[in-house]
Parts: C-alpha cells; structure tokens; sequence
C-alpha cells in the first residue's frame, strides 16, 4: 500500500512539477495532518475508497465496501481542514452519511423544495453574536419584529 | 352542595340510624332502597327533612315591594317565592335563583317572546309556556327541570341550530357568546338537520358594527334595543319564516350615538365590532374596571387589553349612571390611545424643531424659565382629561410659585366654583327618571353626554315627560319642543311671559338642564340668573326634588371646580410668560405673547403641542390611576389597564419632580399623600361612586349686574365624535364623523 502512495506520488511531481505538487498536498490538508491526528485518520481511511459525491461546499462523502468494519464504511472529509465539525453536512447529505438511505445526497437534493427550502447553515454557535442563528423574535437578531403597539407623534410634522 | 351529601349529613347525625348503618355503610342516598324496614323506622324518627338552602338570585337580581300587598306567591320547582306582581315567571324563576335560558329577553328592552328558549312547564297548562312573556300567576307551580322542559329546550335549540353556521372558531363572539353557552348547557348532543343551510347577506351598518347576519337567530334584540333605547327607527326585521331577516330597511347606516350597544346585547355572532374584527379572542383579554373620560358622565368601563395594548372597550353595570349602555365615542375611542403618542420629553431648539431629551434636561429647562418670570406672569390650565390628583398639584405648584392663575379648560374666565350646586347635576342621572318636565337651555343632551340623553329618553318613554328646549334648532330622538334660540325666550320664561312657564309651574318634578358651554359666555352671570329665577318660580328646587341642573361637558370639569381651580384675572393668558398646559387642547393660544415659554404635559400631540417650548410627556386615562367627578358629583377612579407608552410619566409625578427640581418641594410623594392634601380641599373626592350632594343655600340668589345679550346660544360640541385629544387622534372617530356625521 504505501508503495503505491509512494508511486502515485512521484508521478504526480513528474507530470506537475513540484511546486504545484506542494500545493495541492497543502489544499488537500495534508500539511495539517502532521498536527491533527483526526485528520490524518481519515486522509489513512481515504487510501483505495471511492468518492460518492462531493455537495456544495466541498465535503467529500467516501465510501469503502469489503473489508472495512460495517458502519464505518461512510465518511466524510469536510472541506475545511481547520474547523470542521458535523453542522456543516448539510441536510440531504446527512441521510447517506448516517445510513439513513442509500440514496446519495445529490439523488436527494432533487425533493428538495425550490420555493421555501432554505440555504443549510453551519451550527456557528461560539463564533460570536453577530454569526449565531437568532430566531424572529430574538433581542440579538437584527430584523427582528416592531412591538411598539402605539405610534409615536413625529415633530416633523409641525405647521 | 349534593343531595347525596345532604342525605349523608343526615344520616350522620341522626343517632339511630348510625347504630344501624354501624356494620355498612349505605353507598346509594336512598336508605329506604337498600333496607326497608330501616326506611319505615326513619321517618317515625327523623324529624322532618331539612329543606336545602334557598338559592340566590340569579346575578344578584334585586327587587323591593312597593306595596307589600301587591307580593304574591309562586313554587319554583317546589320552592316558594315571594314576588311582587306583575312579574313575569321568568323574573321569579331569576329570584328563585333558577337560571332560565334566554335569547331574545333582556330585562331593559320590550318583551318580544319570539326565541321560545325560556320555556317552562307550568302546572295545569297544557303546553310549556315561554316564560319571559308570562305572568306570574298567585300560586303558580313552576317546574324547569322536568323532562318536559328539558325536551323543549332541546327542541328550540335544535331549531336555532338548524341555520345557524357552525363557524365559532373564527367568530369574533367566540366565547362569550349566549348560543355557544346555552346549546352547551340546555342543547341536545347531536342534530337531525341534513340539508343546506340557510345564508343571508350581511348588511352594512356603518364603521362601527360588522355584520355576519348567517349567525343571526332572529332574537329582535337588536331591533329593540334601536327603537327602544337608541331612538332611531333604522332596524326593523323584513320577511317571513325561514326568509326572516334583521335589516335597515333601505341600504342605510345605522346613525346613532348608541350604536355599539348591539354589539353587547346580539346574543350570537351576528352583531360585532368592527374594529375588533379578528384583532384578538376575548379570553386572551386582562379586563380592567375603570372609568370613562370623554365626556362628563363618567360611564363605567371595563377596558380589555393585550399585553400593552388596548383591544376594546365594554359597559360595565353601574344602574345609577350608565346602566349597561355606553355611547359610540366612549366605546370606540380606544385607537387614539394608540396614536399620536408623546412619548419622550422634548425640547424646541433655536431653530423651532423638536429634540428629545432626557426627563433631568427638560425639566431643569422649565424649572430655570419658571423661576426667571414674575409670579403674576405664570399661568396653568388643566385639560379636559386631567384626574384629580393632578390638578391639585398642579395647583399648589403654582400657588407655592405666586401664580394664582390656574383652571380648568371649558369652565370659562370667571366660574362659580363657591356654589356647588351651580355646577353640577343636581337631581343625578338616575333622579332624571322623576322628572316629568324637562327644560334644556343651551345644551344639546345627546352630544354632550349621551348617557344622560338616553336617561332622558327613558323618561319620555316611561312617562310621558315634557321636553323643551332653547338653543340651537338641533336633532333630538324624542319629542321635543323648541321654544327659542337666544337668551331672551329664557328671559320671557323667567319674567312670566312665555307659554312654557305653566308647564313648569304645573309639573310636580320640573327639571331645569344648563349647558356647560353657556361658561363660555360674557353674560353667564346674567343667564345663570335668569335660570334661577326660572327655578324659584317654577318651584324646581325643594327639599325632596332639586330640579336645577348643569351638564358638564368634560371629565375633569367638576373636579376642577371643587378644587378650587379658578383663575385670579380673566385676561391672565394675555400676559402669561410662562403657560403651563397640562393636556390643555382647546384652549385658544392666539392671545399668549409669541415670547411667552409654554410647557405641553400631555399624552397626545394634538392641538397645543404646536406652540410648545417644552413637551413633557404623560400617561393617559387607560394608563394611570386618577379620580374623577362626573357631572352629578359622583367621584369614581380610574385604574391602569396598560403600562404607559415610552417615557411618559404619571401627570401628578412629572409635577412633583419639576417641584423638587425648581426648589419648591410639593409635600407629597405618594398617591395617597396626594389625596389626603385633596381631602383638605375637597373631602367629597375621596369618597368615590358616592354622589356627594350639593349643599343648596336659597338665600344665596345671583347678584347680577350683567346686561344679558342677544346672541343665541351655540353648539357646545359641532363633532360628537371628536371632542378631546384621544377622539381626535382616532381613527375610528374620524371615520364616524366622516360617515355618520358627513364632516
């Protein structure tokens, strides 16, 4: 096995040149592998498993049948390599990850409603007030509703 | 209390039933069932059944023998009653404490016994009798409970059902509604009824009744209540059978200043509000019992609210003011409380625009102009609205600056206020309904205090009262007589000359009624005295009937005047330089100085704010505690409903602190330290829903010097729907006025 990481890594230098080489390794996250062990793990897991799909901001579903230990042939590697936790799986991803349904969440996002179906949003919770979801009615959100039941007298208006 | 209850209370204390009944207890109330030769022994021993304890009456229904002869007897389900005669059963089933149910009978309308709901069986009559048309016969045996009754009950409710949609769920009546109440009380549990419903058009009855008329039962209510009561002949009941509808006869709105009052009185869905219209349930309501303020009869409210929000008004049962009635303006002024609001102190700067500033700024400002100016120079007027307690602070603020310069808005330059009498109504509201003569000089009852109309009208009806009047040519919605427009046909009746004296002098409870807008007048002296005269004449004021009235126009009025609020100079707003408006709305500012510094404490931008340095913003009535007078004399107090609106404050704190800002502490901090300082100056406040009768010296006739002049009386009120800043700045008023009165 690491043969063929080895092999498949120095044809990648031949064919592209070191320097786009490093920075593909850097995007891909495996620079911060050596200090994310998590990471690492599942860049490991990655090795010989097919990709199912990749949604829209860039999580990459993988999955590998046979020899891996049932239920814990789905994963995931998020987009983020620095903050990445499981909010940010949107909905119609989450059913295939978690063996809800084998349909994969591009099949799903086709019953996704166009009219009222809303933009997923990661859970941003710590990050500060002005991130953080606020329901309608919330002191902190800022289109939040008028509930002054008496209209003030405006001085504008004098003469 | 149960009558198994009752049975085992019985069986307790007896002592040889429970050495009997020791070893087992009876489970059922009947003993005699379980073991008979027990029940044989019981009665030889038991002394005889204690009867249960006789119900109250019914909503606390009162009634008093006029003659104790006329009382006769009658058995409601085996009790009996004393009742005076000519009641009906259903009243003596109500005394019995029997709860008959009822749609189209309301004890201050007509009879009409067209619901067939109240029926009862009746012992010896061959079918049930509709108990609200029914006299109450000596001896009659009355039974609500039998089978009978119950059968026919659920009959007439099926009926009633039978067109009647079944939309409660969106029904603004929801809830307090008698059908819902009753068919779950009386009605039967499942209908027989497949077919189509009947639907009728919903007719149009102005701004302020929605008509849903599907829901309508037919109960004539409605219709009743117009002719009867409001006095305009505009509902009246079309068709026949099933096609049988309440409507105006052509398409027309219904003019009357009474109109809300079907809303309370339809038993059903079919009258509502219309500004209410799905505004909220009415169990989601906080009821606050307070008092009125747009006119001076002081009418009793109930005010219901939302959080802090008014949603409506409603009558509240006061039978010696407002009955369970209350005029269109009182009911529906509610929307003004909700706009216009002054709702932060402000400032006018260098430039003539408001800012707002904190409430420490804005009164450091007044503080420092009032005590700039001479005393004489410093003039405060309270406004129509104005409670008690802040009139008086408003006073002994001005009194501790110098000024003695400081009334009440519509009490005119130079009021009675050492005669008590001389301002109020003396024969009260109810004592109207004794008088059998009415003379109206300059005052037009039915815009200026609806109530005391309706009272008259009520009068008229019952008795068959005389009314005439001098004033203006205007509408009234009974016989009325117009003798004059001026002073000088009241001037003929004083002097003799007039035809009307006789009726006067003949009738055995004449009743004189003075418009509080004739205070206005320069000859005021000149006519209170020719009224006088009148009433020396006529015999109008005796020990057991006092017949010399003055209707008041506005809330704050009497209290004003027995607070002593009384300007020293009548052209003291002329030189004023420093005017303090305390919700002063109609006063006429053209004449204050353009360099003189006037502070607005009011609750609405309405009419003075415009010529304001200073706006000091204040609760209105909905929103604070306050007492106020009413134009008989009857001191009542208002109580919070809702939380004041933004910044504003307490009329009577915002006074107290600009004391303490401008150095001259008023010694009170609390409420009640400000009406122990108002039972120093008048005691009669304090003793609230009292009337406190003016003392009535004869000997103290007017000393006129005044030349009486020719100008005919005007109109005190031009718009019944818009008399003061809160009916101003509504929405609903301005459309009636619009509507109904074509302004």
């Amino acid at each position: 096995m690491a043969t063929t990481v080895v092999k498949s890594a120095l044809q990648a230098i031949r064919e592209r040149g070191l320097r786009t080489f490093l920075r593909e390794l850097k995007d891909d996250g495996f620079t911060k592998c050596f200090f994310d062990g998590n990471l690492l793990q599942t860049k490991i897991h990655n090795i010989g498993a097919t990709v199912v799909g990749v949604d829209k901001f860039g999580n990459k579903y993988y999955e590998k049948l046979g020899d891996t230990q049932a239920g814990r042939h789905r994963w995931v590697e998020y987009a983020k390599k620095d903050r990445y936790d499981a909010s940010q799986v949107p909905p119609e991803w989450h059913g295939w990850l978690h063996f809800i349904t084998d349909h994969t969440g591009d099949e799903l996002l086709m019953l996704k409603p166009k009219r009222y179906g809303v933009e997923h949003k990661e859970n941003l919770s710590g990050k500060g007030n002005e991130f953080i979801y606020h329901s309608k009615g919330h002191a902190l959100n800022p289109g939040q509703r008028d509930w002054t039941r008496y209209q003030s007298w405006q001085p504008t208006k004098a003469e | 209390m149960g009558l198994g209850l009752l049975a085992s209370r019985t069986l307790k204390t007896s002592r040889i039933l429970s050495s009997q009944y020791s070893r087992f207890r009876p489970i059922v109330t009947k003993p005699g069932l379980q073991s008979p030769d027990a029940s044989a022994a019981a009665p030889a021993t038991q002394p005889e059944p204690t009867p249960p304890p006789p119900k109250k009456p019914v909503g606390g229904a009162r009634f008093h023998f006029t003659n104790p002869d006329d009382a006769l007897e009658v058995f409601v389900d085996g009790f009996p009653v004393k009742i005076p005669k000519g009641m009906t059963v259903l009243q003596a089933c109500e005394i019995a404490g029997v709860d008959i149910p009822r749609f189209c009978y309301h004890s201050r309308l007509s009879i009409a016994g067209n619901c067939r709901m109240c029926l009862v069986e009746v012992e010896k009559s061959p079918k049930p009798v509709a108990s609200c048309a029914m006299p109450a016969l000596p001896g009659m045996k009355i039974k609500t409970d039998t089978p009978l009754a119950k059968k026919a009950r659920e009959g007439v409710m099926e009926f009633l059902l039978m067109n009647h949609p079944l939309d409660c769920p969106i029904c603004d009546q929801g809830g307090e509604c008698d059908l819902q109440d009753q068919s779950m009380a009386f009605g039967s549990d499942r209908g027989r009824f497949t077919e189509m419903k009947r639907s009728v058009v919903d007719k149009n009855l102005g701004p302020l009744v929605k008509t849903v008329m599907t829901r309508c039962i037919q109960c004539t209510r409605c219709v009743r209540f117009a002719t009867e009561v409001a006095g305009v002949q505009d509902l009246g009941m079309l068709g026949r059978g099933s096609g049988e509808e309440i409507g105006t006869y052509v398409e027309k709105l219904m003019t009357s200043e009474l109109s809300g009052n079907v809303i309370d009185i339809c038993p059903v869905g079919a009258l509502t509000s219309k500004p209410f219209a799905f505004k909220a349930r009415n169990w989601e309501l906080k009821g606050t019992e307070t008092i009125d303020v747009t006119d001076a009869v002081g009418s009793n409210i109930r005010i219901d609210s939302r959080g802090p929000e008014v949603m409506r008004i409603l009558p509240r049962l006061n039978e010696d003011i407002n009955e369970e009635w209350i005029s269109d303006k009182t009911r529906f002024c509610y929307d003004g409380l909700k706009r216009q609001r002054l709702n932060d102190p402000m400032i006018r700067d260098a430039n003539g625009r408001f800012k707002a500033v904190s409430w420490r700024d804005a009164l450091a400002v007044v503080a420092e102009v009032a005590l700039q100016v001479k005393p004489e120079e410093i003039v405060g007027i309270a406004g129509k609205l104005s409670d008690a307690e802040s009139m008086m602070a408003l006073k002994d603020l001005l009194n501790n600056m110098g000024s003695n310069n400081v009334w009440c808005e519509g009490t005119g330059t130079s009021p009675n206020a050492d005669l008590r009498y001389r301002y109020l109504m003396n024969s009260s509201i109810a004592g109207l309904e004794k008088a059998d003569v009415f003379l109206l000089v300059g005052t037009q009852p039915r815009v200026e205090a609806a109530m005391v109309n309706a009272r008259i009208r009520k009068t008229v009806r019952a008795s068959n009262a005389k009314v005439a009047y001098i004033g203006p040519p205007t509408e009234f919605n009974y016989d009325c007589q117009h003798l004059g427009t001026g002073p000088q046909t009241l001037i003929e009746i004083a002097e003799g000359r007039h035809s009307f004296c006789s009726a006067i002098s003949n009738a055995k409870n004449p009743a004189i009624i003075v418009g509080a807008g004739l205070f206005e007048r320069d000859d005021k002296d000149a006519i209170f005295a020719a009224v006088e005269a009148i009433a020396k004449n006529g015999n109008v004021i005796r020990p057991d009937w006092n017949g010399f009235n003055v209707l008041l126009l506005n809330a704050a009025q009497a209290a004003a005047l027995d607070l002593g609020l009384v300007p020293e100079s009548s052209n003291s707003i002329e030189s004023a330089k420093f005017l303090y408006l305390m919700g002063a709305d109609d006063v006429n500012l053209d004449k204050v100085p353009a360099d003189a510094f006037v502070v607005y404490q009011g609750h609405h931008g309405d009419q003075s704010v415009y010529r304001a340095n200073v706006i000091l913003p204040s609760a209105a009535f909905s929103e604070k505690e306050g007492t106020y007078e009413n134009t008989e004399g009857c001191s009542q107090q208002t109580l919070p409903a809702v939380p004041t609106v933004g910044d504003a404050r307490d009329d009577w704190k915002i006074i107290r602190a600009l004391s303490e800002v401008a150095g001259i502490r008023l010694p009170y901090d609390t409420l009640g330290a400000i009406r122990s300082r108002m039972r120093t100056v008048a005691p009669n406040l304090l003793n609230t829903d009292e009337i406190e009768p003016a003392a009535f010296g004869p000997s103290l006739s007017l000393d006129c010097s005044q030349k009486i002049s020719s100008t005919p009386f005007k109109a005190a009120v031009e718009n019944f729907y818009m008399t003061d800043s809160i009916t101003r700045a509504s929405k609903i008023m301005a459309q009636c006025s619009a509507m109904l009165l074509k302004k």
